[in-house]
């Protein structure tokens, strides 16, 4: 792995199988340098999602090989990746995924928690990160309470809570109208340039151009356009 | 058919013609509906698995009650045979010359089938052959001339037997005390009576057949001994008869409707005759038979209550359920909601598949329901009773049409309702939300409708305080907490409101039970009432502050702490669905405990049922009855108590209730004590009327006062009435014990001062010897010595421990009729956790997406899963103990049956069930639960299923 690379696949092939086999992901080769901003675009179905799982450890891929930090995610048990995710990774969904049983406090300290900090220093460091995204007033509130660019917002400060070594926003303002998607956009932009790495997929052009580089992918291929270097740097 | 089953199923009717009509309109709907039902076949079965639940107990228990009904009607026209109606005297004889005349009557002989005069009375019976006895049985005295009014004896050979074909020196037995005596045809028989002044008379008879149950034909209504009218009158020495029977015309109940119509025409009949006027005329077998269906009536609430009690466990089931399937499939409703389908609509379409389930369901539980009526009454035995019940009774199948009609009817009923109200929250969401499965906003909800509802529930509160009716009253209560609790919502944090609701829940319904009533009706209305609120509030309590324990936990450990955190957070936040599942269980539990604790405290210690007596010696045939000399030096102690029997119209009556039985045909039994006695009384008493301050003064009251008795099973301030309504002589009871050790239990037993006695026509004077023996002395070995020496006499020995087991043995099966349906009521609860459990499997799979994504590890999620299941139905145990507990131990001190009841608690029938449920739980949580962990995060992160 080169120095600087947080996230490293080569060869990645991954088969859906049920019914009719589709082949998700043909042989990608990807690279993320460390404290870059990656946006992974392109039409419905061409694996991005796909990939953004594979890479985290959230799915399993049928051939290649996955580094995130110099730790061979393909030799990990499935154990040893979700402790990886646990203690390096942060996760932003399109659909913010929190839990609606807990309030937008609860929800961000999970991490903390999880990595074993104490539940008073948890929740300070988790209402700290509330307030760093304006949202500290709302740190009682359960998620059915709150907008929807609220909630985003809590799925932001739960995924940057514990300082991960890799952000991986999944259509982080697919359910968002534009002015929300600015501010969650902006709030990612101001973390990776605090020195983040974030992986995001979207379909969203002005999010894509806010990232440091745009990957394209097209039927599970990175797509390289004619006379264009495999990396698009902004 | 009943008017609840004509209500309930014109109502079932009316909804489905309803849902047909819209159906035809609007086919959209019906169409939707119908592929909901079908799509997920499992998810079906399980909605209707629900309410094949409820139906199948409440026509469980309809079942029963119609059997016993059944029965003991069957066993009531068995008993008078062809005779429909009666002419007595208050027990007291009179000439034979009546009924020979009343035959001869022409306006009563073209209306009659026939008229025989004879005798009923009481007394021992021995076969010689056999060396067995057999004391207090029936004997009915055949009069030749005039005996074809009781129909023809079936034989056990099959063949029939005219009973003015009994020759003088002939008799025929029951096949009950046939069995008991194990006597054949030929065999002697040696019958005695007890008469007063004057030597026991014994007479030896030739068996000449055994006679069985069947329609018309005479069976007596103990074990009983048919010999001809003349040798029974040698045998007492009574000139008379005291009984005149008439049969009517037709069969069945044509007959006893025939009765009804010629009894006036007897009646006056009886009144031209010489010697008539002070007779009276009874309709014996339509009294009788009304008289059981009153008892049945009464006993059918609490029975179908109790079958209820499942019903409202599938409700909760049910309502989980719906409220599981309307989130599951929020987005794909929203989208109808979006297409133009309005809230209605959504309501309207839930109820067709809830007619889809609920149709399925009550017919399919009318199988198991026939099924478990089937298996109370034909295949669990039924306790055998020594004495005269010779053989174990056995109930007869039977169920009422209008039994089906109604737990059909109400299973419908209960599903459309419970959807109906499920699916009109359910309905309420925000569209762009739910399509795009994100949390529907608050929205502040127009505080009018709120206020509106307070008040609505302020005024039912208001209106049931003004009722007299105790347990509406009591009702109110509650329904003033539910407003005061929803009137604080917004001021108060959410955990404090439910905290003080559920405190002041818990508080004011476990207050109930601590009330004295007298009336049973009552009280068991108040203590239903206490156990509903009681969990309700205990459930709302611990669920609202399970937060606590995360605290607690994650004080000791983080990591268990954060593990705990998810499935903590599911049950405090979801009051409904953790209130309904708990709940559920809690209620069951709570009544099951309640049961236990009654159970508990009604059985007697043995030593207070048998008051130190091992043996107990009885005669109905020789009122000086003696020990044979060879038995004496093995007995330390012993109570010769003379006996009398009563044969006769009778009745008993409580002060102040309207719960009296009508006059019937009787055989009660009268123990007389001598002052001695009186003073050493043979028995403890369990209750005692108020007037006395202590049992001795109870008793000093009976001997001093020819109106008192202590009586078996008598609640204080009851009469019993002795003889016709124009002649009778009344008892007021100043004392009361339920032990078995006096007489058989066929009748009841009375103890009386011999002033007592000599108010009433009581014949078959006999013994009830109360013997304890030395120490080292076997009871059993003395009973058998007793009974080989005294078997002529008709003698039966028997000992109190035998007679304390039986007794046991006969609550046991009376109990288990309650806790089969409990354990139906468990069988749900469990259903509703594992359901449940694999409910949160899809209904959760992005929240475990989530967390596994987060680093939660298969193992946490797995335990996580389990313990949420295991914590649910550990509230709702402890719960239910707890109410359970509070309301018993109410029921005990403060309630009708309290006095001399010891609190105890029957441990087995609580902690059973509780470690059941916990296993029940934790078995089926863990597959559901396994399953979820094993969901790979990507997988359980897409957004569509």
């Amino acid at each position: 792995m080169e120095d600087g690379a947080m996230v490293r696949a080569t060869r990645l092939r991954k088969l859906y199988r049920g019914g009719a086999e589709v082949e998700a992901l043909r042989g990608v080769d990807f690279e993320v340098g460390r404290g870059e901003m990656v946006a992974v675009v392109g039409p419905s179905g061409s694996g991005k999602t796909t990939l953004l799982n594979c890479l985290s450890g959230l799915d399993r891929f049928d051939t290649g090989q996955v580094w995130v930090d110099g730790r061979d995610l393909t030799a990990m048990s499935d154990r040893d990746r979700t402790t990886y995710r646990m203690r390096s990774m942060g996760f932003v969904f399109q659909a913010f995924n929190l839990l609606p049983v807990l309030t937008a406090a609860e929800n961000a300290e999970i991490p903390l928690l999880l990595n074993g900090v104490r539940p008073k220093e948890a929740r300070r460091r988790a209402i700290d990160a509330l307030e760093t995204l304006g949202m500290a007033d709302r740190a009682g509130h359960r998620p059915d309470q709150l907008s929807g660019g609220e909630q985003q917002r809590v799925a932001v400060a739960r995924a940057l809570v514990h300082n991960p070594a890799v952000v991986w926003a999944d259509e982080p303002t697919g359910n968002l109208d534009t002015e929300v998607t600015n501010v969650i956009i902006e709030l990612l932009v101001r973390t990776n340039r605090q020195g983040q790495t974030i992986v995001l997929v979207t379909h969203n052009p002005l999010v894509a151009d806010r990232a440091a580089r745009v990957v394209r992918m097209r039927d599970g291929r990175i797509d390289l356009p004619r006379n264009q270097p495999a990396e698009l740097v902004r | 058919m009943t008017i609840a089953a004509l209500a309930a199923a014109s109502l079932v009717v009316f909804a489905y013609l309803i849902l047909g009509l819209i159906a035809i309109r609007r086919p959209l709907l019906a169409r939707v509906a119908y592929r909901q039902v079908v799509r997920r076949p499992w998810q079906a079965t399980l909605m209707v698995a629900g309410m094949t639940f409820g139906s199948a107990a409440i026509l469980g228990m309809a079942t029963l009650v119609d059997s016993i009904d059944g029965t003991l009607s069957q066993t009531l026209l068995d008993s008078w045979g062809n005779v429909d109606l009666t002419v007595t005297s208050a027990g007291r004889t009179f000439s034979l010359d009546v009924a020979r005349q009343l035959k001869e009557d022409s306006a009563v002989s073209g209306r009659v089938a026939g008229v025989s005069g004879g005798l009923d009375l009481a007394g021992s019976i021995g076969d010689l052959n056999r060396s067995l006895g057999v004391p207090t049985v029936q004997f009915i005295g055949i009069d030749h001339a005039t005996g074809d009014a009781l129909g023809a004896f079936q034989l056990t050979d099959g063949s029939k037997l005219d009973p003015t074909r009994l020759s003088a020196g002939e008799g025929v037995l029951t096949d009950q005390l046939a069995e008991r005596l194990q006597a054949q045809a030929g065999d002697r028989l040696r019958v005695q009576i007890g008469r007063p002044s004057a030597t026991p008379a014994a007479f030896d008879l030739e068996l000449k057949g055994i006679a069985q149950r069947g329609p018309g034909a005479a069976y007596g209504r103990l074990p009983a001994l048919f010999l001809p009218l003349i040798d029974l009158q040698q045998l007492s020495g009574i000139a008379g008869i005291n009984i005149v029977r008439i049969r009517a015309t037709g069969q069945g109940m044509a007959e006893v409707q025939a009765a009804h119509e010629v009894s006036p025409i007897v009646r006056q009949a009886l009144a031209s005759l010489p010697g008539g006027a002070g007779l009276e005329l009874r309709e014996v077998k339509a009294d009788d038979l009304k008289n059981n269906a009153q008892q049945t009536a009464a006993a059918r609430p609490l029975l179908i209550g109790l079958g209820f009690l499942v019903v409202l466990a599938a409700v909760a089931l049910v309502v989980n359920l719906v409220l599981a399937l309307a989130e599951e499939r929020r987005p794909r409703l929203a989208v109808f909601r979006a297409l133009g389908l309005s809230r209605a609509g959504m309501v309207v379409m839930s109820l067709m598949e809830a007619a889809f389930y609920g149709l399925a369901g009550s017919l399919l539980g009318v199988l198991p329901g026939l099924a478990y009526g089937a298996y109370e009454t034909i295949f669990k035995a039924l306790p055998v009773v020594s004495f005269t019940q010779v053989s174990a009774p056995t109930l007869l199948f039977n169920v009422a049409p209008s039994s089906i009609v109604f737990a059909i009817s109400c299973g419908i009923l209960v599903s459309l309702i419970t959807v109906v109200l499920a699916s009109l929250r359910s309905s309420r969401m925000s569209i762009s939300s739910a399509i795009k499965q994100l949390p529907d906003p608050t929205v502040a909800r127009q505080s009018w409708w709120r206020w509106s509802g307070i008040a609505i529930l302020v005024l039912v509160a208001v209106a049931c305080i003004a009722t007299p009716s105790l347990p509406l009253r009591a009702l109110a209560g509650s329904v003033l907490i539910i407003a005061a609790t929803a009137a604080l919502r917004g001021r108060l944090p959410e955990r404090a409101r439910a905290t003080i609701a559920g405190a002041a829940m818990t508080a004011w319904s476990l207050s109930l039970p601590f009330r004295t009533f007298g009336d049973f009706n009552l009280y068991f209305g108040l203590l239903m009432i206490a156990i509903v609120g009681g969990v309700a509030g205990v459930a709302l309590l611990v669920s609202a502050n399970l937060k606590l324990l995360e605290r607690l936990v994650a004080s000791g450990s983080v990591r268990l702490g954060t593990m705990l955190r998810p499935p903590l957070a599911y049950l405090t936040r979801r009051p409904i669905r953790t209130a309904l599942t708990t709940g559920t269980l809690g209620l069951t539990l709570a009544v099951i405990t309640l049961f236990a604790i009654i159970r508990g405290s009604i059985v007697p210690e043995y030593t207070s049922v048998s008051n130190n007596w091992d043996v107990i010696v009885t005669s109905a045939g020789d009122p000086a009855l003696a020990l044979p000399s060879a038995v004496q030096p093995r007995i330390a102690r012993q109570m010769a108590i003379t006996t009398a029997t009563y044969v006769g119209p009778a009745k008993r009556s409580v002060a102040n209730s309207q719960a009296s039985n009508d006059r019937l045909q009787d055989y009660l039994v009268f123990l007389v004590l001598s002052d001695e006695q009186f003073d050493h009384p043979p028995i403890r008493l369990e209750r005692r009327a108020s007037a006395y301050p202590d049992d001795a003064q109870a008793w000093r009251a009976v001997r001093d006062d020819p109106n008192l008795a202590i009586s078996q099973f008598a609640v204080p301030g009851e009469s019993l009435f002795v003889g016709s309504p124009t002649n009778a002589v009344q008892f007021k009871s100043a004392g009361a014990s339920t032990t078995p050790i006096l007489q058989p239990s066929w009748g009841s037993w009375h103890i009386v001062s011999q002033r007592g006695l000599q108010r009433i026509q009581a014949t078959g004077l006999g013994t009830t010897l109360l013997l304890q023996v030395t120490p080292g002395t076997d009871p059993a070995s003395v009973a058998l010595e007793v009974r080989g020496a005294l078997y002529a006499k008709g003698v039966d020995a028997v000992t109190t421990r035998q007679l304390y087991g039986e007794g046991i043995a006969s609550a046991d099966w009376y109990w288990s009729l309650f806790t089969d349906l409990f354990d139906a009521g468990i069988v749900v609860g469990v259903l509703s956790l594992a359901i449940l459990a694999l409910r949160a499997v899809v209904e959760r799979r992005r929240s475990i997406g989530v967390l596994r994504a987060l680093g939660y590890q298969p193992p946490t999620v797995l335990v996580a899963l389990v313990v949420e299941g295991l914590l649910a139905a550990g509230i709702g145990v402890v719960a239910g103990l707890a109410v359970g507990l509070v309301t018993g131990y109410g029921l005990i001190v403060m309630g009708p049956i309290s006095g001399r009841l010891q609190f105890g608690i029957a441990p087995s029938m609580v902690v059973v069930p509780a470690v059941l449920v916990i296993a029940a739980v934790l078995i089926g949580s863990f597959g559901p639960a396994l399953r979820a962990s094993r969901i790979p995060p990507a997988q359980a992160l897409r957004l569509v299923d």
